[in-house]
């Protein structure tokens, strides 16, 4: 009985044994940060009823600030305005090609993390119910100008959930446009101001496929030339992966 | 049995039109002076917009009749689009279509007694014809999705727009730029209320100015 009672004492003594962390099978997994919501607003300089848009988006970002909802303006469709010698204009043919590959049929019309097209006095609740949402990976974005010529972009993406694929899409927005602008009255706004503006895809019209698993870093980096009809100082970067099921994360940085 | 027929179908007729005059919207002008159910208005009068591009407005209202709330949209019905876009910001938002064909614009509220501006145009680019039959429709909602749905059909009325410009150059000569100045020679990019000069440029090089009334 003595020789049973040593074995067992010195087993569970040995048991006690110092295990170093990184030799330990426990698997912490990463911290995940709040999920970001990528609004889309496709808006027209002649739709008359698209400020009413605007306000909600200001609304929101009022509510949640503008990194957990990350708005942008894409002006195009049959109401977008490309310009003329006379008139500045802000619709995109990538902002064109954004309409009609989304089947859109009326503007102001909005996508809340690309779940289909949503009329803009529903994106409120929209926006609430994909921020409850969890959030496979984390985004982050940095932007520095280079004495106006180009922009560095860094982008930076971490698995916390399970493997994550899709595409990493970024984007410049241009806030503080002064161009003209139908309202819901009726009459022409020449000083209205335009905000988170969509300019142009960095990494092309849909973005490029990514691949990140659980507890991996990558980071993209990129350089853009800044277009003359920019402001630089007014410029910021939005970035988000998105698949068929949707946007799984967004983040947003303004230029420093 | 023809007169019985004859008087049943007069009968129907007259209950249809009782029913569209007690329906809870109608068309009306900017004064809120109603439309008959089945009325057209021929519509010939072009304006600039702010863009410099040519826009034939309607003036076209929608008018609560009852004291409360309601429920509204449209069908309309592109019958002829010589060319442009037919424009409708109307309940809620703005619908610009380039083609023919029957369409629903999504559902909004019209508050009691409220009379609203359907902002509903056609936007030429040559002189030509536009029809659009249009049909004030209510929506009752589904009370477990909560999703909209036609309750009731309306009244109509058609749009009949006839564009015929002088100053329109044949097809294939594009204009490059309109500009306005008022009448002391300044340019402006917001034509407001009052007479203004449209300066128009041709991409062959060749010009032309026109005196225009903005109302």
């Amino acid at each position: 009985m003595r020789y049973i009672t040593i074995c067992l004492l010195a087993l569970l003594l040995n048991a006690c044994d110092h295990i170093d962390r990184e030799d330990r099978l426990i698997y912490e997994k990463p911290v995940t940060t709040k999920r970001a919501v990528l609004l889309e607003d496709f808006t027209g300089q002649r739709c008359i009823n698209c400020p009413k848009g605007t306000e909600v988006i200001e609304q929101l970002v009022a509510e949640y600030g503008d990194t957990a909802v990350v708005a942008v303006s894409i002006h195009g469709g049959p109401l977008g305005f490309s310009g003329n010698a006379t008139t500045l204009g802000l619709a995109t043919e990538t902002g064109n090609e954004y309409y009609d590959h989304w089947n859109l049929e009326y503007q102001p019309v909005g996508l809340v993390n690309r779940h289909g097209a949503v009329n803009y006095p529903e994106w409120a609740a929209a926006v609430k119910e994909e921020l409850l949402k969890p959030a496979p990976l984390n985004l982050r974005a940095s932007a520095t100008a280079d004495n106006s010529q180009a922009l560095h972009i860094s982008i930076t993406a971490m698995g916390t959930d399970g493997t994550s694929s899709g595409k990493l899409q970024v984007w410049i927005l241009e806030d503080g446009i002064t161009a003209m602008q139908l309202m819901p009255d009726g009459t022409a706004n020449a000083d209205y101001v335009h905000n988170h503006v969509f300019r142009k895809a960095v990494n092309g019209t849909w973005g490029e496929e990514i691949t990140i698993k659980e507890g991996e870093t990558k980071t993209w980096e990129y350089t853009q030339a800044i277009d003359p009809a920019w402001s630089s100082r007014n410029l910021s970067i939005v970035t988000f992966v998105y698949n068929d099921y949707g946007v799984l994360q967004a983040a947003k940085a303004h230029l420093r | 049995m023809k007169k019985l027929f004859t008087f049943f179908w007069g009968l129907l007729t007259v209950i249809g039109l009782q029913a569209q005059s007690e329906f809870p919207v109608q068309f009306a002008d900017k004064d809120g002076n109603t439309f008959d159910d089945g009325s057209t208005l021929v519509l010939t009068e072009y304006e600039a917009d702010a863009f410099g591009s040519i826009e034939m407005p309607t003036n076209l209202y929608v008018k609560n009749m009852t004291t409360e709330s309601v429920q509204i949209g449209g069908i309309y019905t592109i019958e002829t689009l010589d060319n442009g876009l037919f424009q409708t910001c109307f309940p809620e938002n703005c619908v610009a279509q380039e083609r023919t064909g029957t369409f629903e614009t999504k559902s909004g509220t019209l508050g009691a007694d409220e009379l609203k501006n359907m902002q509903t145009e056609w936007m030429p680019m040559d002189n030509g014809k536009c029809v659009v039959t249009y049909q004030l429709v209510t929506y009752k909602q589904n009370t477990l999705t909560k999703e909209w749905s036609i309750d009731q059909h309306g009244p109509t009325i058609t749009l009949d727009f006839t564009l015929i410009m002088n100053d329109i150059r044949t097809a294939g000569t594009k204009v490059v730029s309109i500009t306005y100045y008022d009448l002391t020679g300044q340019k402006t990019n917001r034509p407001k209320h009052g007479v203004y000069l449209q300066k128009i440029v041709y991409q062959d090089g060749s010009s032309k100015t026109l005196k225009k009334l903005f109302r």
